[in-house]
């Protein structure tokens, strides 16, 4: 028994990416427990929502941008084959377009639209607000799948395999999808999915950040969704991360941090920690991949 | 004589690679290895002569450490007293060295006898063609894949030379590791000519790495003197265990004159004319013309009948495959033109007219690299199911098509396995099967018996004689020249040149 609970454990040790998976769920659920414990309700359920609010988001930018990415690749590959110049150009000229555009900046435009048609009431239902945030963000994350996909398609297409299909009589949108998407890349896809799901929780909570500090003076962090970025700017929370600064120059103040300024520290945590782990399980995951 | 024997067993990352038990190799003749692709004549052969990486590998000589026989005093004579000649001639040469200073490296020294070996292996070329690539990095110049092979060679027989000029007791071990894989049937020929004149004199111990089955009628018809030295061996597959077994070269030769006798018992005549392909292409600013003798004349077009098969020979690198991809729509050709069922394709045919008339439905193809050709990540299932056919076959089907080329008490979890778990030769094996399922009318069959062992190789040729029979029309592009040749008629045989 004890044997077998060794053998499990190194097993999952030997495997880093579920090992950091493990303890990044570890950690927030230990988090999770203190902040019941410590932190006062009203604060507590505001992080909650923060944190739910923020990685449903998050989830919903990466199943967009797969979707977008998807569509695009094949667009992208079928217009080049066909040699039909206009088309190709208008598509490939637009995506560049929103290539140049820095992502931040290209989101708080985008961001706008949203304040405008919430400051003209046209949108108050929060889940609409929130698809529409992350169709934002989706619009300059997307650019890194569709990269990905058609780098898969021209790597293939070079190859005998993608020629002997297309011999034996199989369509080529099915040998893009099944053979190539499915069957042959479905670890790069994933990989490209851990990490672009941690840019887009670093992206949310800048641009949430910046939001919260003022977008407008009528529509702001209180009337748009609760999100770790938002709720970073705060005053409470922005006092407690003062608090860990005046922790370098007080040591003796460090034990009041986990009591006192768990709101701010909680956020901070939360964003670094998620951060680091996605980063960890992203590389060991193309490492395993690679071996 | 002495005999070497090993016991091998190569890890990767604690997943098992090799284990063979008694491998044997006979000092002071010629040992012959044969075997499917990918069952580990290579692999084997690195590790005896200590050039498998240690670090990259876990391996265990005679239950040694590998870095202890590496260090021992054997070991390093076998390295510094033979020579080991790559399969694959790129990955040998060095890319920032000239050939010519290459050929004078290390040990192979001034070496006295260059000239002659040049001028052996290079019989039909001019001179100063060959001094010429002296001077030459194999890259970006790039020498022809047959070219860099001959300089390989010439290395390995001067450090023969060298061996026949001093005295020692001491009989070094030459590894050729598919040698000739590059190589036309008279180039091999002649290296082969040169190599036992070697023996000859002074006798080694040779390793003759292939799976070119056809050189034992070359080497047992043309040197009886040396009938007592040349061992043929063979490397087989027991479900999951690899053994070494000797290889009775009485049965190819029994084989190849019972096909040579068949054929020309069986005179079929063949069908209405499914394609007719004219005698003049070009591609890639070449000219391809396709004739009845290798002397370039005359010229004709290339026809295949219903029940024929045509074999397309021509030395390696001369567009044999382009000829097949050209037919397939899968090259554009500046000019060429072809017509089947009196449908006629040329250089301004649209694909779709492939698409829509051709792929899969009229001609099938199999092309020459099976780990290529398949996708890895795809099961054996998978493989054979996903094509378009009138009705999806079940698994009992399969298993029957799976016989026709495995052996018949092949396991049902085959139909489990991904490709990239199969040896190059079972890949080979499920590359043919999945043309042939197609039952097209006409099948074009590239290399088909590249990797394969013997057994395998006497399968796929009664399946491409079944299928011939049916009335299938085949073109073949093969180097195996002897097997093929036995199975089709002198008509049907066209060379392809280059203007």
């Amino acid at each position: 028994m004890i044997t077998s609970l060794k053998k499990t454990i190194q097993r999952i040790f030997q495997r880093k990416d579920i090992a950091w998976t493990g303890i990044w769920f570890l950690g927030l659920i230990t988090l999770w427990i203190w902040d019941i414990l410590f932190l006062n309700k009203p604060d507590f359920l505001q992080i909650q929502t923060a944190i739910i609010n923020t990685f449903l988001m998050s989830l919903s930018v990466v199943i967009l941008s797969v979707f977008l990415g998807w569509i695009f690749s094949l667009i992208v590959f079928f217009l080049r084959k066909s040699q039909n110049h206009i088309p190709y150009t208008i598509i490939v000229f637009s995506i560049n377009i929103v290539r140049s555009i820095p992502q931040i900046i290209g989101i708080l435009m985008l961001y706008f639209l949203i304040t405008f048609l919430m400051f003209q009431n046209l949108i108050n239902n929060i889940y609409i607000i929130m698809l529409l945030m992350a169709v934002s963000i989706a619009i300059f994350q997307f650019l890194e799948i569709m990269d990905l996909l058609i780098e898969r398609i021209d790597y293939y297409s070079k190859t005998d395999f993608f020629n002997a299909l297309l011999v034996c009589g199989v369509k080529e949108l099915t040998i893009i999808n099944k053979e190539i998407f499915f069957k042959s890349s479905r670890g790069h896809i994933l990989n490209k999915v851990i990490a672009l799901f941690g840019s887009t929780i670093f992206l949310q909570c800048s641009i949430d950040f910046i939001l919260s500090i003022g977008l407008s003076t009528k529509i702001n962090s209180v009337n748009f969704p609760l999100t770790l970025g938002n709720l970073l700017a705060r005053i409470d929370s922005k006092q407690d991360i003062l608090a860990i600064g005046h922790t370098l120059m007080n040591p003796t103040y460090f034990s009041n941090l986990f009591f006192e300024h768990l709101q701010g520290i909680t956020i901070a945590f939360v964003i670094v920690f998620t951060l680091l782990c996605i980063y960890k399980i992203s590389n060991a995951f193309m490492e395993r991949l690679e071996s | 004589m002495d005999e070497y024997k090993f016991n091998i067993s190569i890890y990767k990352a604690d997943l098992p690679i090799l284990s063979i038990e008694n491998f044997r190799l006979v000092q002071g003749k010629i040992n012959f290895l044969l075997g499917e692709s990918g069952i580990g004549k290579t692999m084997i052969s690195k590790s005896v002569f200590g050039i498998l990486d240690p670090d990259k590998f876990q391996t265990k000589i005679n239950n040694a450490d590998y870095k202890t026989y590496l260090l021992e005093k054997d070991t390093i004579d076998l390295r510094q007293n033979g020579f080991f000649v790559f399969q694959e001639p790129s990955t040998h040469l060095n890319p920032l060295l000239k050939i010519g200073t290459q050929l004078k490296e290390g040990n192979l020294g001034t070496g006295k006898n260059e000239h002659a070996l040049l001028k052996q292996l290079w019989k039909n070329s001019d001179e100063k063609h060959y001094l010429s690539l002296l001077k030459i990095y194999p890259k970006p110049y790039r020498p022809s894949g047959g070219e860099k092979q001959r300089f390989l060679l010439v290395m390995a027989l001067k450090k023969i030379d060298r061996y026949l000029d001093i005295k020692t007791k001491t009989i070094p071990l030459f590894i050729f590791d598919e040698p000739t894989g590059s190589l036309d049937d008279e180039l091999r020929n002649w290296f082969l000519e040169v190599l036992f004149e070697k023996f000859n004199q002074k006798p080694f111990t040779i390793l003759f790495i292939t799976h070119d089955y056809s050189i034992i009628s070359e080497v047992v018809n043309k040197n009886p003197k040396l009938h007592n030295f040349i061992i043929f061996n063979e490397l087989v597959r027991y479900q999951d265990e690899i053994k070494q077994q000797v290889f009775d070269e009485q049965n190819y030769l029994n084989w190849i004159s019972k096909s040579k006798h068949s054929l020309s018992s069986q005179q079929q005549k063949p069908g209405k004319c499914l394609l007719t392909l004219n005698s003049e292409i070009n591609v890639f600013d070449k000219n391809i013309t396709i004739c009845k003798n290798d002397y370039g004349n005359p010229k004709i077009p290339l026809k295949i009948h219903q029940g024929e098969i045509v074999y397309l020979k021509a030395p390696s690198g001369m567009g044999k495959t382009t000829v097949a991809k050209i037919i397939m729509g899968l090259i554009h050709a500046n000019r060429f033109e072809f017509s089947f069922n009196s449908h006629k394709y040329n250089h301004t045919t649209s694909k779709k007219k492939w698409k829509r008339n051709l792929w899969g439905k009229l001609i099938s193809m199999t092309f020459q690299h099976a780990d290529e050709a398949l996708n890895v990540n795809s099961t054996v299932r998978q493989t054979l199911m996903n094509i378009p056919r009138k009705k999806r076959p079940k698994s009992t089907e399969l298993m029957q098509k799976l016989k026709l080329v495995f052996d018949s008490e092949i396991d049902p979890s085959i139909l489990k396995k991904r490709i990239r778990q199969l040896s190059g030769g079972q890949k080979q094996r499920i590359n043919l099967l999945r043309a042939l399922l197609l039952e097209t009318p006409l099948l074009i069959l590239d290399e088909p018996l590249n990797g394969l062992d013997f057994n395998s190789i006497q399968k796929i040729i009664n399946l491409i004689i079944e299928r011939r029979n049916t009335g299938t029309g085949i073109l073949i592009i093969s180097h195996n020249e002897e097997i093929i040749e036995s199975i089709v008629e002198k008509d049907s045989i066209y060379y392809l040149l280059q203007c």
